[in-house]
């Protein structure tokens, strides 16, 4: 009787093991990945992390963005020129630009495609006089899961309508 | 020999006749099917057609957009019936298509929008980046996001 229950109780453990280590247990959602991709995103502009920036990013001539300021007003297309622009904004010093993420909300599109928004207050330090001023963006991101990962295919990110 | 010169000219006419009423000699393809959506945007916006605007959008809690003005300047989320009530003329250009997978696709373009006023008569133009998601959604391409800002100036 002993050794039945020592058993049964072996048995158990076991059991609750296996199920610990099974990837199902641990793994994130499609959209928890996806909005991840968002808050990563935040991340790489905060630290001006080029490399982390260059991860999220599909890396192919079909990409595209739009973004609020004048210089980015009509589409930019593929990776060689929005990887670009990335590295020429991470030259200013770090601290330069805070971003704030909220509201994000992933919406999937079927199981590779999913659609982003959030917005953001953006905190702009001038490097030289340290005013400070504040924008308010909103953004969309449509991603891709390519090679088992999402990626950035398109980006449209726009003030805050004031008018 | 005059014989085979008719068989050729009636094979001519014949296989002329067969390719040009071929799905496969009138399909489009799905870039040019997804952009429609975006030219019939702007067609429904020109003339004021709600059903046309309507049956553009997926009808789903799902549908999100942003729009241009303060009045949308938060998303919207969920189809909302309504439509296009002050005197707008839209145009498209520029408009182009990313397909992503068999049912999905990106689409980017610009819009001039030329607001007139109904009492003045006075005109206003504006300039519109647009982004709209497309699911094929029952065969059909159907606006799932939306987000539209004005072109920026500073």
């Amino acid at each position: 009787m002993r050794l039945k229950n020592l058993i049964s109780i072996m048995i158990f453990f076991i059991l609750c093991l296996g199920l610990y280590g099974t990837p199902s247990a641990n793994a994130a959602s499609d959209d928890e990945e996806a909005l991840q991709v968002a808050t990563n995103f935040t991340k790489a502009f905060n630290t001006s992390d080029f490399e982390l920036m260059a991860s999220l990013h599909w890396q192919s001539p079909n990409l595209s963005k739009y973004t609020p300021s004048k210089e980015g007003a009509f589409l930019t297309q593929g990776w060689d020129a929005i990887g670009g622009e990335w590295k020429t904004l991470f030259k200013d010093p770090a601290g330069t630009y805070t971003f704030s993420t909220h509201n994000q909300q992933a919406v999937m599109l079927g199981k590779d495609v999913a659609v982003t928004t959030q917005y953001m207050i953006a905190i702009n330090t001038d490097p030289q006089t340290k005013e400070q001023s504040v924008s308010q963006f909103r953004q969309t991101l449509v991603l891709q899961k390519i090679g088992g990962k999402w990626l950035i295919v398109h980006e449209h990110s726009s003030d805050l309508p004031t008018k | 020999m005059r014989k085979n010169i008719r068989y050729i000219l009636a094979s001519f006419i014949i296989l002329t006749v067969i390719l040009s009423v071929s799905p496969f000699g009138i399909a489009a393809t799905p870039e040019e099917e997804a952009i429609q959506v975006m030219e019939n945007f702007a067609k429904a916006i020109s003339t004021k057609d709600s059903p046309l605007l309507s049956s553009l959008y997926w009808h789903s809690p799902k549908t999100t957009y942003f729009a241009p003005s303060k009045d949308g300047a938060f998303l919207t989320q969920g189809w909302l019936e309504g439509g296009p009530g002050i005197d707008l003329t839209f145009s498209l250009h520029h408009g182009q298509a990313t397909i992503l997978s068999d049912n999905v696709a990106v689409l980017t373009g610009y819009y001039t929008a030329i607001e007139t006023d109904p009492e003045t008569k006075q005109q206003s133009t504006d300039q519109i980046r647009q982004t709209l998601v497309v699911q094929k959604v029952g065969g059909k391409w159907l606006i799932v996001h939306e987000h539209a800002s004005f072109l920026p100036t500073k």
